[in-house]
């Protein structure tokens, strides 16, 4: 059933983000933005009793009004702090099913896109760490193992076993940036080819493969998963650079700017839709 | 001729060319300062300690031809140096235009009068003075402050508001920066993330290392056990908290079964390292109030062994530029710029770990890699600079000589008491080596330059080789002008704890500052002002220029001087009240710095830190060289900046004193 979801949902934001594979990030996080708040809007618009939230909505802005009318009044203030309390809670209440219909697809989407956002491929020169996770019934000092690369790639370092996490890391280099560079990992009779991604482009990178038996990291990393019949190694990690969004000089995490794009796009769109919110 | 086309012709023309005049008069409003005369650029490499015998030696063994040909296009003189030719001291009398009278600085240390208790001399930190605790946590209700000591005018403002766009990188004596529009980056003095000039860490598994404390640095033991040790980053005093604990951060430390990787995490930062390998920069956090507040710094990791046993080195934390506690740029988001542009850099004043060097912690190699890697992230943003700078006042500055030469003139200094002939072998390649990569980047700026643009390559001080070191304060306690609580415990206790002051008479504090136990100034003074006081600041000129070294025979101090006498301007009475000039080859011993007393007045100074300048200006000139010719052949530092403004036809502020060398 994961593997079912994954495979959509890696389709769909990819069909989405291909075109937006450029230089810049920003073209991709106000496209999915867009994509994000016309969702937003529709699931409001058929799964909210609309009437019922303006009118809530609306009874809410006119005690912030009367609030402002009736300042200098404390008893009337505290009269309609307590009937603003209670259009919340029936707006909130109007709300909430849209918004829990909202949190799976939300949750789905936002895990995509930290795969475009969260961090960036790796550039010319760069060096990064390969970490194997074995499953614990492999000791690491005496499982068969050996990594293999593409030409694109260079090792620069021995492979460093840490018997306690049964971990095997390795660093290695890009040595020149490559959307399509390979690691190889032969453990006894098995193989599993890790795609390393090397651009200065917008493209989507997989920090970590995992086992499809975890359940919660299988979801949370959802592309390149491990084969079902690879049962010694739990984990594959490759350490991508974070990546920073800026907007001029200031750095905004991805998801506040989505956040905010969203809202942005949401409110323009509100009107052509006709959906209250 | 039509009178009526005459005055339309003329009203018209008034009008023609008064709109002209008026459009001519706002772009030179815009441009002030900026005449037909004025160079498009005007560039200033601040190389720090270039000496000019070096200079001369290497230009002639053609390894400097850049600087040669720079010299042929216009001049070389020698610049004299500052009273004393200490950098801080030096370069503030280059942005100032004026003698130490006039900014301020006299030494790298600063004594506050009230308490004896020494500080450094360019920045005062000034704690909030109203705090809430609130249980472990006492919060802050009003700013501290941190506040640059260096007073006086400064170049670079007073260009950037006559409209001459100015960049100065590294600037020195600029922390906090001075507030301008100017864009500028803080350079030497500024301090590590601890508030002091850089605090290595080495985490070592070695028995033999005495874990603690030492100049520059502190050792910790570690216990690697499973192949792993569980290690802390100290970081700065808390001041969030009632007992200003530290607020450190742990770090985890593996090695593996062949002891020749070591796998490091800290934080979200995880690295392997090799045996002899440094990281890359590593930002840390240190928590202050867990979620709320941090303070962010980077360092840098080396591996120096894995066996047998293993050491880590961890560079002196630097303030993280791109999210500073304090502002360490101006504009505030410069510093955070650079980094995106062209990577993380060393924000403390001095990079180069000499203090490492001198604890043994790094071996001469070690040193020199470590000291290679500053010169080459330098290099690096000089020419990110150069390539963005069109118009206006650029300064650029490189400490790697100075601190070079400072560990590595035992190298070329056969009668240094380090020099061997394996060391000169090894190492006596380094500090020619170094001239010609500074060379390189006066090549580099020379391309970058018009036939009208103007170009100075400055050093604030030459150099001489520091062989013997003088115990002043034991000196003044052995002569009766200073006495000690306990005689036993001579040579024990810094920091003057063991000084008697109601039978002290005068102290040293500082590398040339000695000061007089003044009653109704330091807190136990007891010499009354006036004639006693004069009497013996005489004295004491007479007996220490008498004082000769035993084993060479030579006067240990040529010149010792009252304020009065060879400073002026509005902060003379900050001086220290004798300003002390040693002779060549002779200096300040480390312990007298700050207040010991050894047993000893003078031996040989076996510390790597080999060269110094110290000593007496008159030894130790720096270089001035330009692409145009100037009228003197005795320039000052202070003269650079009254140079630079009447370049721009700008008058200089009555603070400056030094003359134009085109004038």
């Amino acid at each position: 059933m994961i593997s079912l979801v994954n495979t959509i949902s890696n389709t769909l934001c990819g069909m989405l983000m291909r075109p937006f594979e450029v230089v810049s990030p920003w073209p991709g996080l106000i496209a999915a933005s867009f994509i994000f708040a016309l969702m937003a809007l529709l699931v409001f618009k058929y799964c909210s009793n609309q009437a019922q939230l303006a009118r809530s909505r609306n009874r809410l802005l006119a005690r912030v009004l009367e609030l402002q009318l009736f300042k200098d009044d404390l008893f009337a203030i505290f009269s309609i702090t307590g009937r603003a309390l209670s259009a919340t809670l029936l707006y909130l209440k109007e709300s909430i099913k849209p918004l829990l219909v909202l949190l799976i697809p939300t949750i789905l989407f936002l895990i995509q896109l930290a795969g475009w956002f969260e961090y960036r491929p790796l550039q010319s020169g760069e060096s990064f760490l390969l970490t194997l996770q074995l499953d614990k019934k492999h000791d690491p000092r005496i499982t068969p193992l050996s990594i293999s690369y593409s030409s694109g790639i260079q090792r620069e370092t021995d492979a460093f076993v840490s018997p306690a996490d049964y971990s095997v890391i390795w660093r290695l280099r890009m040595a020149k940036e490559n959307a399509s560079e390979w690691v190889r990992i032969d453990i006894g009779d098995q193989v599993f080819e890790k795609r390393i991604v090397g651009s200065s482009r917008l493209l989507k990178t997989a920090p970590k493969s995992v086992h499809h038996n975890n359940r919660r990291a299988d979801i949370m990393n959802p592309t390149e998963p491990l084969p079902p019949t690879l049962t010694s190694i739990h984990s594959i990690e490759i350490t991508y650079p974070q990546r920073e969004l800026l907007l001029g000089s200031i750095s905004i995490h991805w998801i506040v700017a989505l956040f905010i794009l969203s809202l942005f796009f949401g409110f323009i769109l509100k009107y052509p839709f006709r959906v209250e919110f | 001729m039509d009178m009526r086309n005459n005055l339309y012709n003329r009203r018209a023309f008034l009008q023609t060319t008064g709109g002209l005049l008026a459009s001519l008069g706002s772009w030179g409003f815009l441009h002030l300062g900026r005449t037909s005369s004025a160079p498009e650029k005007l560039m200033v490499l601040g190389l720090d300690g270039m000496d000019p015998t070096l200079l001369h030696t290497y230009m002639k063994q053609g390894l400097m031809p850049h600087c040669q040909r720079l010299i042929e296009m216009g001049s070389f003189a020698r610049l004299r140096t500052s009273d004393p030719p200490q950098s801080p001291v030096a370069w503030s009398n280059f942005i100032a235009g004026t003698n130490p009278g006039g900014h301020g600085i006299f030494d790298f240390i600063a004594r506050d009068s009230a308490t004896i208790q020494p500080y450094l001399s360019t920045t005062r930190t000034t704690p909030s003075s109203r705090t809430l605790s609130i249980g472990k946590f006492s919060l802050p209700l009003s700013p501290s402050k941190v506040e640059l000591l260096r007073k006086g005018p400064t170049l670079w403002k007073i260009l950037q508001n006559a409209g001459i766009e100015s960049t100065a990188f590294r600037a020195p004596v600029n922390f906090p920066p001075t507030e301008t529009e100017a864009r500028t980056l803080s350079g030497i003095t500024t301090p590590d993330i601890h508030g002091s000039y850089g605090i290595f860490s080495l985490f070592s598994e070695a028995p033999h290392l005495k874990p603690g404390n030492v100049s520059g640095g502190q050792i910790e033991r570690i216990s690697i056990r499973d192949r792993t040790a569980e290690c802390i980053l100290k970081g700065p005093a808390n001041t969030f908290r009632e007992d200003i604990d530290n607020a450190d951060v742990p770090f985890n430390l593996k090695i593996n079964p062949e002891r020749t990787i070591a796998y490091i995490t800290i934080q979200s930062s995880k690295f392997l390292l090799r045996e002899g390998e440094w990281s890359d920069w590593v930002t840390v956090k240190f928590p202050l109030i867990k979620y709320l507040a941090e303070v962010s710094g980077i360092c840098r990791f080396y591996l120096k062994q894995t066996n047998p046993h293993v050491e880590l080195y961890v560079s002196p934390v630097n303030i993280d530029p791109v999210k500073p506690a304090i502002p360490l740029s101006t504009p505030d988001d410069y510093a955070a710029s650079l980094v995106k542009d062209v990577g993380y850099f060393y924000t403390q004043g001095f990079p180069e770990d000499t203090a490492a060097l001198s604890a043994g912690v790094f071996n001469d190699d070690e040193f020199r890699t470590q000291a290679t890697f500053v010169l080459e992230e330098r290099l690096k943003f000089l020419e990110y600079e150069l390539n963005r700078f069109h118009e206006g006042f650029f300064y650029f500055y490189f400490s790697s000589l100075d601190l070079n030469s400072h560990a590595f003139w035992r190298c070329i200094d056969p009668q240094h008491p380090l020099y061997t002939e394996e060391l000169a072998r090894e190492h006596g390649d380094y500090m020619p080596w170094l001239y010609g990569q500074l060379d390189q980047a006066v090549g580099r700026a020379m391309q970058h330059l018009n036939e009208t643009d103007l170009l100075f390559v400055v050093s604030d001080h030459g150099f001489a080789s520091f062989r013997r070191q003088f115990n002043l304060n034991s000196w003044l306690m052995d002569n009766g002008y200073a006495a000690p609580i306990s005689r036993l415990d001579r040579g024990q206790a810094t920091f003057f704890q063991n000084t008697d002051w109601s039978r002290t008479r005068a102290y040293g504090l500082g590398i040339n500052s000695l000061y007089l136990n003044v009653r109704g100034r330091e807190p136990d003074g007891i010499m009354r002002p006036g004639e006693e006081y004069e009497k013996i600041r005489t004295e004491l000129i007479e007996r220490l220029t008498a004082v000769r070294d035993p084993e060479t025979g030579e006067q240990v101090m040529t010149h010792v001087y009252r304020p009065n006498d060879i400073y002026s301007g509005p902060y003379v009475d900050m001086a220290p009240d004798l300003i002390v000039g040693y002779n060549r080859h002779h200096r300040a011993s480390w312990d007298t710095i700050l207040g010991e007393y050894p047993r000893e007045h003078i031996l040989d100074n076996l510390d790597p830190w080999s060269g110094d300048h110290c000593m007496d200006a008159q030894f130790l000139s720096g270089v001035f060289l330009c692409n145009r010719n100037i009228n003197t052949n005795n320039p000052a530092l202070y003269d650079l900046a009254t140079t630079i403004l009447s370049a721009y036809n700008l008058p200089p502020p009555p603070e400056m004193i030094g003359k134009n060398l085109f004038g």
